[in-house]
């Protein structure tokens, strides 16, 4: 009160500013709500402009491994590979889930021949993905000379929410109509860790890609670096941090698959298994032998050749499912199919095993030597079978 | 409800709307109610329990506080059964396995059977802070320095009030209670200032301090294998971790106060940048300092007497004070060595002999008094606290932290020695800055532009190190 008295009193004794208002002594202004919020407001704002940079890197290198590792992105990736590999004179085309991703060695199973082949092996694939994308492969590029599908035990999980959410991706990716995404994302029976995944994938890249991007984790990738320069090695990591990237992916789809060091002690092996139960010999949902059905009934309508295939998994893995109560169901369900559509089947499991001990990078997936070999035995294989040879006999049998 | 957590920030919005809407008259008893609410909720059925507990025995030292005025000749006598029936509580709560531990011990060493009595007792969540702040209310009534507040509801939101119930700032009536005396009008700068201070709280505690315990508790979970780097480390790390998880939580509680309009006192100032043992303790948890100043150090005659009696009291608070902290032999040992660490700098300053010690050498010692003293702290037990320091003054074995001790669950975000280290360095160096230049760059446009990306960077970290399960804070065991 007593300021506002003595404002008043020296303005008054100064009538001249108050006449002439350019000299006037301006009272600080209040800053506006708007202003006050501003800085906030600006925050949001670049958080969103960073985040959707990376977004748009995200989406727009779906070829960049050390960017786009994960399963997700795996089918654009696939589609701009295929593009350079001339598609519709493909003489084996390979459908599959990660096994065949890393199992199925385009480089090994050609040779030398002009065989042309691509793998189109996509972790967490299900029957009815493969189906959705054999239509769209038609529609495009026309049909392949042969298809390979890959046949496995863990291909039927349909109902785990991790191959469930990204069949449907892949679904959604070919028909182009992202909306499908959302009644997944909305369905109780999705496994939060998958739904917090696909939720930040689709609303931001970085999310998905945290550890990639966080400051934490950079840091130690420098001092990781600065220490090996100094001291020669860097500290050993465990946990997320030190999770490998891809290496980098053949031009016609393989992506060949260090093996873990877990494989090579007991107890390593031991815990591997123990997750790999409790992932892949949860069910066997018999949905998923009338979407393999649906698959074989679509390639007979469009005269489509087609071989299954089985991939070799390690012994130990083997030995969990035929004492598990789902191996004699999924036995007669191959069995009851193969005799259905007359349909050819190799297994890789009767192959005998390679010389070499690093085969398995981890009980389900081979190694980049034992895809090799396997690959190798899948040509030798194919070409002794009457039914399948006469499809790729011209190419194949040159030397 | 954590501090750190969606929950608590919906919590505190609906709070904050409905505290703005409301008519001013009930104000105060909806946060009164919000307080209780946010006590309740901590660890159900037990919140449930305990809350007539806090609301009992603020009724009843609201009753004392009141029979002071009106039986101005039994004051000393009601302040001396107030306190002394509080402490008894606390005791009870707080203390009594640990005294039926330590009389087992007794026992046991004159070679007599031990009673081994344990009393099956749950301690009441803020229990220690709330205790501070019921005494210091009814000894500044009876100093004369503060009126018996005639309303109640004024007074248990006052002892409740939510942003401090849980781990202070312990806060004195003058400071808060009268406060309450007039509504505080809305203005959008307070709203802004609060909101960028629980911001900033937040990020100090999600992603200093929580951070930094990912180092520091596989290291402490495992003394026995530890080394000179690591012990080193982790001691360094825990330091930081404490700082940042109580100053990100004072920050917090100052941020959602400031929202409704309260202000709350500050408890930390850069105490890692003191250059003596009395420094700190003006700058480190400073409003529970200053309570034990006031109502321990002072009434046992303080530094006015001789200085062996200056000694004791010094010796007699850190002491109290530390096994305020918890009960167990470890926080007592880090008082006594707190008490030790200031009579050291008393017998310096008394010889004159202090003012030789360069500044930069000073501060070296005094944080690295506090970092030795911590490692009782923060191990588990005084086997465990001996044989991390045996590793500190062992140069020779020097490690790298690596597998056996640390989990290898896929989630697990796990921090090198030499990763953990550099983010010590950073954050000393960015701290000294902050406080350094804090305030002599007013340049609004810069102002504004930072702030913007601290917002950045809080949401950049959320997303990138997925910080929705925030560790619980450590001040509130206490």
């Amino acid at each position: 009160m007593i300021e506002t008295e003595s404002q008043v009193c020296s303005t008054a004794q100064r009538p001249s500013s108050l006449s002439n208002p350019a000299v006037t002594p301006r009272k600080p202004q209040k800053p506006s709500a708007l202003a006050l919020y501003r800085p906030i407001l600006l925050g949001i704002a670049l958080f969103l402009l960073v985040n959707a940079g990376i977004t748009w890197m995200l989406t727009a290198t779906p070829l960049h491994t050390r960017i786009n590792l994960r399963y997700e992105n795996h089918l654009p990736a696939k589609l701009q590979l295929l593009q350079g590999v001339n598609p519709s004179q493909l003489d084996v085309l390979f459908l599959g889930t990660s096994q065949t991703h890393n199992g199925f060695a385009t480089p090994a199973f050609e040779g030398e021949g002009g065989l042309q082949s691509f793998n189109m092996g996509l972790p967490g694939n299900t029957y009815d993905a493969m189906l959705g994308y054999l239509q769209s492969h038609l529609k495009t590029h026309g049909k392949p000379k042969l298809l390979l599908l890959e046949l496995s035990s863990t291909i039927q999980i349909d109902q785990n929410p991790h191959f469930f959410s990204a069949a449907m991706i892949y679904r959604s990716l070919l028909n182009e109509d992202p909306r499908q995404i959302l009644p997944i994302l909305t369905d109780p029976a999705l496994d939060e860790n998958v739904r917090r995944e696909l939720s930040g994938a689709m609303v931001s890249g970085l999310y998905q890609f945290r550890h990639l991007f966080s400051p934490v984790n950079i840091l130690t990738k420098v001092t990781e670096k600065a220490e090996r320069r100094l001291l020669g090695s860097p500290t050993p990591r465990a946990g997320v941090l030190s999770k490998p990237f891809p290496s980098a992916w053949t031009a016609k789809g393989w992506s060949p698959k260090p093996s873990s060091e877990l494989m090579h002690t007991e107890e390593g092996l031991e815990t591997i298994l123990a997750e790999a139960q409790a992932f892949y010999l949860d069910a066997l949902p018999p949905v998923n032998f009338q979407h393999l059905k649906a698959l074989l009934s679509f390639c007979q309508e469009n005269e489509i050749p087609v071989a299954l295939v089985t991939w070799p998994n390690h012994p130990a893995f083997v030995q969990q499912f035929q004492e598990s109560r789902h191996y004699q169901p999924f036995m007669n369900g191959v069995q009851e199919i193969v005799q259905q559509h007359q349909v050819p089947w190799i297994d890789l499991q009767t192959v005998p095993p390679p010389p070499m001990k690093d085969v398995y990078s981890d009980p389900r997936h081979l190694t980049p030597e034992g895809a090799r070999y396997y690959s190798r035995h899948l040509r030798r294989l194919m070409l002794k079978d009457v039914a399948i040879r006469r499809h790729i006999e011209p190419v194949a049998a040159a030397p | 409800m954590i501090f750190s957590s969606l929950p608590y920030v919906f919590f505190l919005f609906a709070v904050v709307v409905l505290y703005w809407r409301l008519p001013v008259r009930f104000r105060i008893p909806l946060l009164l109610l919000a307080s209780y609410v946010f006590y309740m909720s901590w660890s159900p059925p037990y919140g449930l329990i305990y809350a007539p507990v806090i609301f009992l025995d603020t009724l009843y030292f609201y009753w004392l506080s009141l029979a002071m005025v009106r039986w101005p000749q039994w004051k000393k006598k009601i302040l001396v059964f107030g306190i002394t029936s509080e402490l008894l509580l606390l005791v009870y709560f707080k203390y009594s396995n640990f005294l039926m531990t330590t009389l087992d011990s007794a026992f046991l060493a004159l070679n007599l059977p031990a009673p081994q009595v344990r009393f099956d007792i749950f301690l009441p969540l803020a229990i220690s802070f709330t205790n501070f702040i019921l005494i210091s209310y009814l000894v500044d009534v009876y100093r004369g320095e503060e009126v018996p507040d005639r309303s109640f509801t004024r007074f248990a939101t006052y002892v409740a009030f939510f942003p401090h119930l849980i781990a202070g700032p312990i806060v004195r009536a003058k400071e808060l209670l009268r406060q309450f005396d007039f509504a505080p009008p809305f203005l959008h700068e307070n709203l802004v200032k609060g909101m960028h201070r629980f911001a900033a709280g937040l990020f100090i505690k999600l992603f200093v301090a929580d951070i930094m315990g990912f180092y520091v508790d596989p290291v402490y979970g495992n003394p026995e294998v530890q080394a000179f780097n690591t012990s080193w480390v982790a001691s360094y790390a825990f330091s930081i971790q404490l700082f940042c998880d109580f100053f990100g939580y004072t920050m917090m509680a100052q941020g959602s106060a400031l929202m409704m309009g309260y202000t709350l006192p500050d408890n930390f100032n850069a105490p890692y940048f003191s250059k003596n043992m009395s420094e700190f303790w003006k700058r480190w948890h400073i409003s529970l300092s200053r309570w034990l100043k006031d109502y321990l150090y002072i009434p046992l005659g303080g530094s006015r007497c001789s200085k062996l009696k200056t000694y004791r009291n010094l010796f007699i608070t850190m002491a109290l004070g530390g096994l305020w902290h918890g009960a167990n032999w470890t926080f007592m040992i880090w008082g006594v060595m707190q008490g030790l660490m200031l009579c050291l700098y008393k017998t310096g300053r008394y010889l004159n002999i202090n003012r030789f010690i360069p500044t930069a050498v000073a501060i070296f010692l005094t944080f690295h008094g506090v970092v030795l003293a911590r490692v009782f702290f923060r191990a588990q037990s005084l086997e465990e606290a001996l044989h991390l320091l045996s590793t500190m003054v062992n140069p020779w074995v020097w490690h790298t932290l690596e597998a056996p001790h640390i989990s290898r669950e896929a989630n697990t975000l796990f921090l090198s020695t030499s990763t953990t280290l550099v983010m010590i360095v950073l954050f000393m160096a960015i701290h000294w800055v902050i406080h350094t230049y804090k305030g002599r760059f007013q340049v609004p446009v810069l102002r504004e532009a930072t702030v913007a990306v601290g917002y950045a960077s809080l949401f950049y970290f959320l997303v990138t190190l997925g910080g929705t399960e925030s560790q619980q804070f450590i001040y509130f065991q206490f």
